[in-house]
């Protein structure tokens, strides 16, 4: 077995896309209440900022120092990414912090021996805006201390790993502290020196786990390591065998496709909640669109459904020559408890489900409560599937407003400094004064009135108190 | 009384005490209401007193009327606001806040309908809530405020006024109760909204964008015009708040304040106990006979005391300093009264009178109504005893501390007003460090945010900049005084609402030593100070007491003025060393000068070159005048104390003692809050109508600024300057028990264990490693053997100077080595009990030499001991021996660093002498050789780095095997080489030496960051293959 270990010490950094240089950018963490650097760019350094010192003073070195967080989720997905982009050349891969592991003696013949296939990673690497380093070694823990420490070194076999790995700082190779402050304490700090101490006196000191990480090391134990998997997505394609050009035939075929996704939900015990069709024609575009579920499912006839009452009212542009069904994401399954309640809003979230299916997602929308005291930003439109947040209710806060508002508030004619709306308007007693948003730019200063217009309609009015204009807000009912 | 057509009291108003609510301070809202022609002003923070002091400090300037209540939210849910009628009701009100305020944790208060029983002398406002439809018949209200109870009828156009007030009505009429008007007042004037908005996000920990409906609907909530309300509000209404306001009559200038006498003996009055102490104080202090100037001085001051009926004061105190002398803490008083010849009587300071003419100027004067102030300094390490004993004695409803209130300052506020508007944690990391360093603190710059890469055009910066400006000076919390305590004579909570502290069983009054000081009250200050410990502990040492140390002795006065003063009390300093071989002291009064001239006050006031030119008689001495002179003839005619300024702007400007003493209070404030310039137009008239020339008069105001709140006074000098001799006298004569005394006393002082060894083998003393078989919990004094050159004692490190190491395992280590001494690691672990960390941290001090062949043998043996457990005290199975190598010297300086601070073997920098001579680094004492204007080449650990003053200069001190250099880095260098001033551990320079009058210093032309050869010797001493 021969394990490749690409580390990449600048991952955290170019997760980012923070490979810009000119720039100075540094990621920092948090350790003891303190912002500290992590890592940073070169023109950082230039400026003097240092791993691991503290941010004030990095930021006092170089005021102009962009700092993110490091971000675990970003540098995970850019690993698994290089995960996918390895698992061409072995199709067994494993992670370690920063850094990919994998095993390429089985591969070795396909790709032209070890170095043409090590040269050719690195060509793609440099594309792809990754700087990794390299090692490999007959065990995965050796390949990837040697890719951390002494980037370059490739053990073929087992018997050059103790001397290889001697002079490492066994900070580098583990964590285990009862280990490392014993070995602080005796004046030691290499593997090497911790592989001479005699065993037995070592394990009562620090217990049997150090003894056993060295054993892995050197190849002395096995070393069993989960097996990434690449993620897997759905995504089948039909040719069919006759052009089709009226949409509502394209259910017979399109059921094919929902058989098969819901199988292959089904052995991964999963569900979908998006579907995305793709309509293929011959000269022109493909027709796109998505269906959403109002709750995971994968319940063929209950696709198909849906599908049948898109095609209903699908206009197609041209005859279709080929279907194609993509799932990106699907969620683990979870056995449903129904009770009666629950019934009842399935009954409402259905009905939803066909008028969006049918109208269209954007054409019918939920309308939600937003706490802030300008009306306009009062309410604003939501996903009704979503729905509103349940407890939030119009209350007095709200004081004596109407329920019509106008999309934009509309310039009133004034006439002898009275506004005017078909008439002259007769002003209820001062109803409200409204001054706030000062800190988003949107700032309002209003005092609103309520008004009968000669026509006898209830206006809800305000006069800006700033320039003393008069605008006509709303209507009660 | 005749009822004012539109007149108007507001009876509901939060100040800025009402922490993150109110957006206005007590002075700015008493100012607006008097501006808008208000007839009554009723401050009500939320179950605070805080603020009230300092309203009825503006409120009596201006003539407004000023009603003391407060605002509470009860646990059934009721909003209530309370108003004080009179005295009684003050009290009564004082309980409930400190009722309330007792029963929660710090910062909150509860309180329930059953706690409002005793308010009988208290007016009540019923606040609704603000829906009108929640509003819910006030029953209990009516009953128990039958006569003194008002709905409050508030009208903030919120669109609900009209609804609410028909219900309030309604309700007025059910329950017999009427209704009367209030503003619900949260800030002076409507520009604040935007500030409360910010406040709002404080106390909720989220962003105005998230606000919500937290946010204000209006900036209605101000101080309104009166024409305004009339449009608003039923004029019944409006007529009753005077009626309200009628009503009560309570000032805070009804506070009389009586000092406990708890300490006067059953048939004794204070006036004949404090006598009789005095007359046999004279007796001790004077055995021979007391010198008739004095005596005369103790009857005048006796006689200013019984004027004022101060008595009482002066034996509490006494009786402090009595307590502390019988448990053996060393105290001293200090403070405008504590060096008087009443206190040298009283034992309260050894401050001799005769020793030092002319101290006394500014004892207590009647003219002004200030109460006398004596600080007492305690043992830092005791003074907790000190504090337990004034609980004891006097109970916590009698005794509490002065509160301090916390307020906030540039980095304070933009941090949180930062979080507020939207910044993130790193933004907000760059704002802080923007205000840190050698900033002010009086307001933030739109170039300091500029700097640190904001754009001061983005609209979110120009609202930050805005509002931290308002925010600066605005009470965050109320935290402890350092040692201000209150004691009442009956209870104090009828004075002020107590509250807790943070520190668990610690109670502090509402007010700090400002409003104390404004209402006349008085206060003991319990101070803690390192020194004291490090005297008494040599002073035990030595068996002797404090007044047996011989005054004026010619060996100290000599060493000090070579500046050989580390670790002596205030002296040690860089500029204090540096200022030493210039005054050159030969007397007990020149260490008073000393003390007080090295300050910012006489530094910013220029008075120490004029005062060194004259004293070195390069300079004729001259006075102006004859009253001048008798003010200024002890500091050669350049003001260096306080006492100095105050007494020369009633002598040469005819100011009166009042006047004087304001001005005293303007100079502290002015950097804050400025308005001098009425005290100018006031000096320099006075000193021109008496015949002062103009430049003169302009001279003195200058100096005056200058002095600012750093004013150092002659009687704190006073009491500092024998601190100041007494230890350098015990580090010339005696300076193993100097070093042991300071070694047990950390942390104090300027300088860490490592220098202070340093400095004492340097002066001969043979000092000892840290050992399991010789060394004490505490470092110890240990006879010298034959054979051993220098002191005539040698001290042994402490235990105590080993991280990590418990005091518990130490004692029980010490304990178990009485039974005889230990021979083998597992032996020490077993008879002392010992834990695993416990002799890890032994092994990594090297304490256990003797028991295992070295540090790292020991710290392999002592790995290996398992829990002992009982019934398996037999020896451990026989192990294979790891022949570990031993450490190199650089690996043991290394870990004696990290273990200890400090080592014994050789210097760091002694090591990489070789390396650095090859680079041609000059050592320490090499440089001293050197003439003056010799470029020289140096290098040291960096001790340490200041700023002082206007950040001009960086003044760095170097430390290498052979002593200490003081460079100083000009401001445009330190600019340019600022990572390496910042970073570097190990630094060289490149510089000029200056040397006048026996002081050296290196003027740096640039700067080398030398520390990757530190970095060397780690690898050093890892590298033993």
């Amino acid at each position: 077995m021969l394990w490749l270990g690409w580390y990449f010490p600048w991952l955290p950094l170019e997760c980012f896309g923070a490979a810009e240089a000119g720039v100075p950018l540094a990621v920092s963490r948090r350790e003891q209440g303190r912002e500290w650097i992590d890592r940073c760019n070169p023109a950082a350094l230039e400026l003097g900022v240092r791993s691991r010192m503290a941010l004030p003073a990095a930021l006092a070195l170089a005021p102009g120092l962009r700092v993110w967080p490091r971000d675990s989720r970003r540098e995970r997905q850019a690993l698994e990414a290089l995960g996918s982009w390895a698992w061409r050349y072995s199709s067994r891969i494993a992670f370690d912090p920063l850094l990919v592991l994998l095993e390429v003696g089985a591969s070795l013949r396909l790709f032209g021996g070890f170095h043409a296939l090590r040269k050719r990673m690195e060509t793609e690497l440099s594309k792809l805006g990754y700087h990794g380093q390299w090692s490999a070694a007959p065990t995965p823990a050796a390949a990837a201390l040697l890719a951390r420490t002494a980037p370059g070194s490739c053990l073929e076999v087992r018997s050059q790993l103790k001397e290889a790995l001697a002079p490492i700082p066994l900070s580098h190779f583990t964590r285990n502290a009862g280990l490392l402050e014993l070995m602080q304490d005796i004046g030691l700090s290499t593997i090497g020196d911790c592989l001479h101490l005699p065993r037995p006196e070592l394990a009562r000191r620090v217990g049997s786990e150090p003894a056993r990480l060295l054993d892995r090391l050197l190849g002395q134990a096995p070393d069993p390591r989960p097996l990434w998997q690449p993620p897997q997505r759905f995504c089948q394609r039909l040719q069919l065998m006759a052009e089709i050009e009226e949409a509502g035939a394209l259910r017979f075929p399109a059921r094919r496709l929902i058989e098969s996704l819901c199988a292959f939900l089904r052995s991964r015990d999963a569900l979908a909640q998006r579907l995305e069709w793709r309509f293929l024609h011959r000269h022109r575009p493909a027709t796109v669109f998505h269906l959403g579920l109002l709750k995971p499912g994968r319940d063929p006839l209950h696709l198909l459904e849906l599908l049948q009452q898109r095609l209903e009212r699908l206009e197609l542009p041209a005859p279709v020559t080929d279907l194609e069904l993509r799932v990106d994401r699907w969620q683990p399954f979870q056995e449903q408890k129904g009770d009666l309640f629950e019934k009842r809003q399935q009954g409402d979230g259905l009905l939803l489900e066909r008028l969006r299916a049918r109208l269209g997602e954007t054409a019918v929308q939920g309308v939600r409560l937003e706490a802030d005291h300008r009306p306009e930003r009062a309410w604003r439109y939501c996903d009704p599937v979503a729905g509103p947040k349940p407890g939030r209710k119009a209350s007095a806060d709200h004081g004596h407003q109407p329920l019509w508002l106008l999309p934009q508030p509309r310039r009133l004619e004034e006439r002898q400094g009275q506004p005017f709306h078909g008439g002259p308007l007769r002003l209820r007693p001062f109803g409200q004064r409204i001054e706030t948003g000062w800190w988003d730019g949107d700032e309002v200063n209003r005092d609103y009135y309520q008004a009968v217009s000669p026509a006898g309609e209830r206006l809800w009015i305000y006069r800006e108190r700033k320039s003393g204009r008069w605008f006509l807000h709303g209507v009660f009912d | 009384m005749a009822v004012n057509p539109d007149g108007y009291a507001e009876l509901h108003c939060l100040t800025n005490f009402s922490f993150l609510r109110g957006a206005s301070h007590p002075q700015e809202l008493v100012e607006r209401a008097h501006e808008l022609g208000y007839a009554a002003l009723a401050v009500t923070d939320e179950c605070s007193l805080a603020g009230v002091v300092r309203a009825h400090e503006m409120a009596k300037e201006v003539g407004l009327k000023l009603i003391i209540g407060c605002e509470l939210r009860l646990e059934e849910g009721d909003h209530l606001v309370l108003l004080a009628q009179d005295r009684e009701g003050y009290t009564q009100l004082c309980r409930l806040v400190t009722r309330g305020r007792r029963a929660a944790v710090k910062g909150s208060y509860r309180l329930a309908r059953s706690d409002l029983d005793d308010l009988s002398r208290c007016l009540a406002l019923w606040i609704p809530p603000r829906d009108p439809l929640a509003v819910q018949a006030p029953d209990w209200f009516a009953e128990a405020f039958a006569g003194r109870g008002w709905l409050a009828v508030t009208r903030l156009r919120d669109g609900l006024d009209s609804d609410r007030l028909e219900r309030m009505e309604m309700l007025a009429k059910r329950h017999g109760l009427p209704l009367v008007a209030t503003g619900n007042v949260c800030m002076h004037a409507p520009e604040r909204r935007p500030l409360r908005d910010l406040l709002t996000a404080i106390r909720y920990r989220t962003t105005v964008d998230l606000l919500g409906r937290r946010a204000l609907m209006n900036g209605e909530r101000h101080l309104r015009p009166r024409g305004e309300l009339a449009t608003l509000y039923p004029s019944e209404l409006l007529e009753e708040t005077l009626e309200v306001a009628r009503r009560c009559s309570f000032s805070l200038d009804e506070l009389r304040y009586e000092y406990p006498d708890d300490v006067t003996p059953a048939g004794s009055t204070p006036r004949t106990f404090l006598r009789r102490l005095v007359e046999e104080g004279k007796v001790r202090r004077w055995p021979g006979g007391c010198p008739p100037q004095v005596a005369a001085q103790i009857e005048h001051e006796l006689d200013l005391i019984a004027e004022l009926k101060y008595e009482p004061y002066f034996l509490t105190v006494w009786d402090l300093v009595r307590f502390a002398r019988e448990r053996g803490i060393l105290c001293q008083g200090r403070g405008s009264a504590a060096n008087s010849a009443v206190c040298y009587c009283l034992g309260i300071t050894e401050v001799d009178p005769a020793r030092m003419a002319l101290l006394f100027e500014r004892f207590i004067s009647k003219e002004r109504d200030e109460p006398p102030d004596i600080d007492v300094d305690f043992e830092h390490q005791r003074r907790e005893e000190v504090i337990q004993y004034i609980y004891e004695k006097y109970g916590r409803h009698r005794a509490a501390l002065a509160a301090s209130i916390i307020s906030y300052r540039p980095r304070s506020a933009l941090r949180d007003a930062g979080k507020a508007l939207g910044f993130s944690p790193q933004q907000i990391e760059r704002l802080v460090h923007a205000a840190s360093g050698w900033r002010g603190r009086r307001e933030v710059e739109a170039a300091w945010l500029q700097e640190a890469g904001f754009d001061p055009e983005n609209p979110r910066v120009r609202w930050l900049l805005r509002l931290v400006n308002r925010l600066l000076g605005f009470p965050r919390h109320l935290s402890q005084h350092v040692g201000g305590f209150v004691i009442a004579r009956d209870t104090l909570e009828a004075l002020v609402p107590v509250e807790n502290a943070a520190m668990p069983e610690r109670t502090i009054i509402q007010w700090d030593k400002d409003d104390l000081e404004s209402l006349g009250l008085m206060k003991v200050d319990v101070l803690a100070l390192g020194m004291l410990s490090a005297i008494r502990r040599a002073l035990d040492l030595l068996g002797m007491t404090l007044d047996q140390v011989p005054p004026e002795d010619p060996a100290t006065y000599e060493m000090i003025r070579r500046a050989d003063t580390l670790g002596v009390f205030q002296i040690e300093s860089r500029a204090q060393m540096s200022m030493l071989p210039r005054l050159k002291p030969e007397n007990f009064y020149d260490l008073v000068v000393e003390v007080a001239i090295v300050r910012p006050g006489p530094i910013q006031g220029e008075m120490v070159h004029p005062y060194l030119r004259r004293r070195q008689g390069l300079e004729p001495v001259e006075y102006p005048s004859e009253a001048v002179k008798a003010v200024l003839e002890r500091t050669l005619g350049v003001p260096i104390f306080q006492e100095q300024v105050i007494k020369l702007a009633m002598v040469a400007a005819g100011f009166t003692p009042g006047e004087a003493d304001r001005l005293r209070r303007a100079m502290a404030a002015w950097r804050r809050r400025g308005g001098l310039e009425v005290w100018e137009r006031r000096l320099k008239e006075g000193m021109a109508e008496r015949g002062y020339s103009a430049g003169y008069a302009e001279r003195i105001f200058h100096q005056i600024l200058g002095f600012g709140e750093y004013g150092f006074p002659e009687s704190h000098a006073a009491s500092f300057a024998l601190l100041v001799y007494v230890s350098a006298w015990i580090k010339c004569h005696h300076p193993a028990v100097f070093l042991v005394a300071l070694l047990n006393s950390q942390p104090m002082g300027f300088y860490a264990p490592a220098q202070l060894v340093r400095d004492a083998r340097g002066h001969g003393v043979i000092v000892r490693p840290v050992n399991v078989n010789h060394s004490f919990w505490e470092s110890t004094l240990e006879p010298v053997e034959a054979g051993e050159e220098g002191s005539r004692r040698a001290v042994r490190l402490g235990l105590h100077l080993v991280k990590g190491l418990s005091r518990s395992g130490a004692e029980r280590l010490v304990a178990a080595r009485g039974q005889g001494a230990f021979r083998s690691v597992e032996e020490l672990a077993r008879r002392a009990g010992l834990t695993g960390g416990d002799l890890k941290a032994l092994a990594a001090a090297d304490a256990l030499a003797g028991l295992a062949e070295h540090r790292h043998a020991a710290g392999w043996a002592v790995a290996g001991v398992e829990p002992s457990l009982p019934l398996l005290e037999a020896a451990s199975p026989a192990e294979v021996d790891p022949a570990l190598p031993p450490p190199t010297e650089a690996g043991e300086i290394l870990a004696d660093y990290a273990s200890l601070g400090l080592s014994l073997r050789r210097h760091p920098l002694a090591l990489l002498r070789p390396e650095l001579g090859r680079l041609r680094y000059l050592p320490a004492e090499e440089v001293a050789r050197c003439p003056p204007g010799r470029m020289v080449r140096v290098a040291g650990l960096v001790l340490v780095r200041q700023r002082p003053g206007k950040g001009n200069a960086v003044f760095i001190t170097l430390e290498d095997e052979t002593g200490t250099l003081n460079l100083i880095v000009w401001r445009s260098l330190a600019e340019r080489q600022r990572q390496v001033l910042l970073q570097a551990k190990l630094l060289g320079a490149w510089a000029e030496i200056q040397r006048a009058e026996g002081v050296q210093h290196l003027v740096v032309r640039r700067l080398h960051d030398c520390s990757h050869l530190l970095g060397a010797l780690q690898v050093k001493s890892r590298d033993f293959h």
